[in-house]
């Protein structure tokens, strides 16, 4: 095994097109769905008692998390070791309407009309410990908030824990909520692109170290290297993402060694600047850049977990409106409005 | 495998912005505790505490004031940790240092800026552009992305909101991605500021004293909520020595667990604190009986102490009588994410300087506890410290330890 690769070995997804990897490409072929999701835990994971102090981004982080379990079959081995397995949580924000509501009541009729009921859901953490609680796994709990990098964030620091031995799993979900806070912090950020937003959906992610896979073992992906960084004074978000794929392409894989180029945080970018900043740098050849949330919508958290499972959907031949075929190694990047950025090098099996 | 040291600290709290007034003030004992102004305390019954930060506004810097008061705590305790590591506290140069933040309610304070200023109180109301606008600094990744711009950092930025677990969880995650060798300076720690919600929380379900914080006292009654920022520069050993860097100490080890037991209660049987500090202490390769200090969450809550207590003697047995714990939050209150990076900062000025702090207003430990502990009350000690063992256990059951420690040859 090489020492910076790990293998993504479960999905789960969830959107109003449909569940799993079939309802990841209906809505990317078919576009963004007009109706709202029907239910934050169809499968009943969380079961029906003691819903109401639950919000319903955690509901879908459980959902996805626990239908990520099921999809890698790895129930025994959680039973087993639940102290080997991470939870890991890369939605910013997802707690914003509960904090409101919180705080509203503290504000309009006093902190003594507070219900205390409600307090852990006002966290940022709240999801993946109450994940925690309900799958009974005891290693990591980590939450970050990266904003449009988020979901690849918080699956590079799962992959970091594999790589340094701290888990032997991890699962990393990231939920995308719409609700009328995030519209305002959208609209507050001034946002200025045409896109439509992807509509409440979100992602999870199995992952292991790629020697512990069995021939039974699902494999979707292997993640081999993560870089990230900060846009300095003169980068625009752009010119960030050159330096970043420059550094990835200082590793094992080159330029030239690359079959497609998927991006994320599109409303982040100047695209064609980012299109010749590439081909201007880089030896290109026939790869080509692929922007999924021309065609899903735009995410915040999700960017990231988009551009993953559309790497998969190329290498599948399931994109429809993709010409791109014989897909095998990809580099994925996604960039926040904040100029913060997340890229890694990405291979089918 | 790569070492990662300490090289510069910055904090802004209850007890001093600036790290020597922290020092001689937790050293001399004093409290950062008083009586609660930055909210409305005729709201709370009783008579309500709280740990404030004495603040100045940064010269009218108007990008800046627009930023939640913990991105701006953040931004002066990582000036000053890079001041002090002997770095410029703006990179002309491209640089590929990161930053890495742990919070519990990030940028919360902006939700009651914008209540107020535009008078909203009802969920339907209509928010004007300008209300967008200021809500819009409520994303925490504002946290680490500000210090990173303001500082001119081009490396890792990273926001993690674990409760009052975060900033140990910060200087964990740079330790692991200095060592896999991502970056070679991680400005790590935590930041918070008060907030109606915060306040409220721990007010709500009962878990804040009206009288002092006592820890591991039989008649601790509470926390009290605190605010600011504490930041560490950690820098790869090599790193540091070709730049003939001040080193403080070094991070050994750290480990992650979770309580997976109730959504803001811990485990009351310490299994998975216990865990944690077991595996830090295995991962840093230090064995109990080098651990000189053990830096305790200690909140001075009745659930928080007795489990911690327990998790100790799980681990250390009965040598944890004869080892100093230090529970500074009788001083500083609860500062929430920045907690423990303040303890992480007073634990390597232990290591440094050889003393120990005092814990303050704790008179009796609890009979209770399956064993006798020192929490060194009273004043501060000089002894030898060679390791310190560092707690933080936040809600949700997400729990760190750290081990910090003398840099050997």
């Amino acid at each position: 095994m090489k020492n910076n690769e790990v293998a993504i070995i479960g999905l789960g997804f969830l959107s109003p097109a449909g569940r799993g990897l079939e309802g990841f490409y209906r809505q990317i072929n078919e576009g963004s769905p007009t109706e709202e999701l029907e239910s934050w835990d169809p499968d009943q994971y969380l079961g029906k008692k003691g819903l109401r102090y639950i919000s319903n981004p955690s509901k879908l982080y459980c959902h996805l998390s626990f239908q990520c379990l099921e999809n890698a079959g790895l129930q025994a081995a959680l039973e087993a070791n639940p102290h080997r397995f991470g939870l890991y949580d890369g939605s910013e924000v997802s707690f914003v309407d509960e904090v409101f509501g919180f705080d509203l009541v503290a504000k309009t009729e006093g902190p003594n009309y507070v219900s205390p009921m409600k307090a852990p859901s006002i966290l940022g953490n709240s999801s993946a410990s109450l994940m925690a609680i309900k799958s009974g796994i005891t290693g990591p709990n980590f939450s970050v908030c990266g904003g449009n990098t988020g979901s690849l964030q918080a699956l590079d620091i799962a992959s970091l824990h594999i790589l340094e031995g701290i888990t032997d799993y991890g699962i990393v979900t990231a939920t995308e909520n719409d609700c009328s806070l995030h519209q305002k912090i959208r609209q507050g950020e001034r946002r200025k692109h045409n896109y439509k937003q992807a509509p409440v959906f979100g992602t999870s992610f199995a992952i292991t170290r790629k020697d512990r896979l069995t021939s039974s073992t699902l494999h979707y992906l292997n993640a081999h290297q993560f870089v990230s960084g900060q846009n300095l004074g003169y980068e625009e978000n752009h010119e960030l993402l050159i330096r970043l794929f420059d550094q990835l392409f200082q590793s094992e894989w080159r330029s030239k060694d690359i079959d497609a180029y998927i991006i994320g945080g599109v409303h982040n970018l100047d695209v064609p600047k980012l299109m010749e900043e590439i081909w201007w740098n880089f030896e290109v050849g026939q790869a080509k850049i692929h922007l999924p949330e021309h065609l899903f919508g735009t995410c915040d958290n999700n960017a990231g977990s988009l551009a993953l499972l559309y790497a998969k959907g190329l290498a599948e031949g399931r994109i429809e409106k993709s010409t791109t075929s014989n897909v095998k190694r990809c580099l994925v990047a996604t960039v926040d409005r904040l100029g913060y950025a997340v890229a890694c090098l990405i291979s089918l099996p | 495998m790569k070492r990662v040291v300490i090289t510069g600290m910055g904090v802004v709290s209850p007890l001093g912005n600036d790290v020597e007034s922290f020092w001689q003030n937790l050293t001399a004992g004093k409290s950062g505790i008083r009586p609660l102004t930055k909210l409305s305390a005729g709201s709370y019954q009783g008579s309500p505490l709280a740990a404030e930060i004495d603040w100045q506004e940064e010269d009218g810097d108007e990008a800046l004031a627009a930023c939640g008061m913990a991105t701006q705590y953040a931004l002066k305790a990582a000036r000053q940790g890079l001041a002090d590591a002997g770095l410029p506290i703006y990179h002309q140069k491209r640089n590929n240092i990161g930053v890495i933040i742990g919070t519990t309610n990030s940028n919360q304070d902006i939700m009651d800026r914008t209540l107020q200023a535009f008078d909203i109180n009802s969920n339907d109301q209509e928010w004007t552009e300008d209300a967008s606008e200021m809500f819009s600094h409520f994303r925490p990744i504002e946290l680490s992305t500000t210090v990173a711009k303001y500082c001119n950092l081009g490396g890792p930025s990273i926001v993690i909101p674990t409760a009052c677990a975060a900033g140990n969880y910060a200087i964990g995650t740079a330790y692991s991605l200095i060592q896999r060798g991502r970056s070679n300076i991680i400005i790590a720690g935590g930041a918070d500021a008060f907030n109606r919600s915060c306040y409220t929380t721990f007010y709500r379900l009962g878990g804040m004293t009206q009288k002092d914080c006592r820890p591991f006292d039989k008649d601790r009654t509470g926390m009290i909520v605190g605010e600011g920022a504490g930041m560490l520069i950690l820098e790869e050993l090599e790193h540091a020595k070709k730049r003939n860097a001040r080193i403080y100490g070094e991070v050994k080890g750290y480990a992650l667990t979770c309580d997976a037991y109730h959504r803001v209660a811990p485990d009351p049987e310490g299994k998975g604190a216990s865990r944690a500090i077991a595996l830090a202490l295995e991962k840093s390769g230090v064995r109990k009986e080098e651990i000189d200090l053990i830096s305790a969450h200690g909140t001075g809550t009745p659930a928080n102490d007795a489990q911690e207590v327990k998790a100790l003697n799980q681990v250390f047995g009965s040598d944890l009588k004869h080892i100093p714990i230090s529970a500074l939050k009788s001083m500083l209150g609860h500062c929430m994410g920045a907690a423990s990076a303040m303890e992480a900062i007073a634990g390597i000025l232990s290591i440094e300087r050889q003393v120990i702090p005092p814990t303050l207003n704790t008179q009796h430990i609890d009979p209770r506890f399956p064993i006798e502990v020192d929490v060194n009350p009273g004043t501060a000690k000089n002894t030898p410290v060679r390791n310190v063992l560092s707690n933080a256990f936040g809600f949700g059951g997400n729990i760190c330890s750290v081990v910090l420690g003398t840099v050997a040859a």
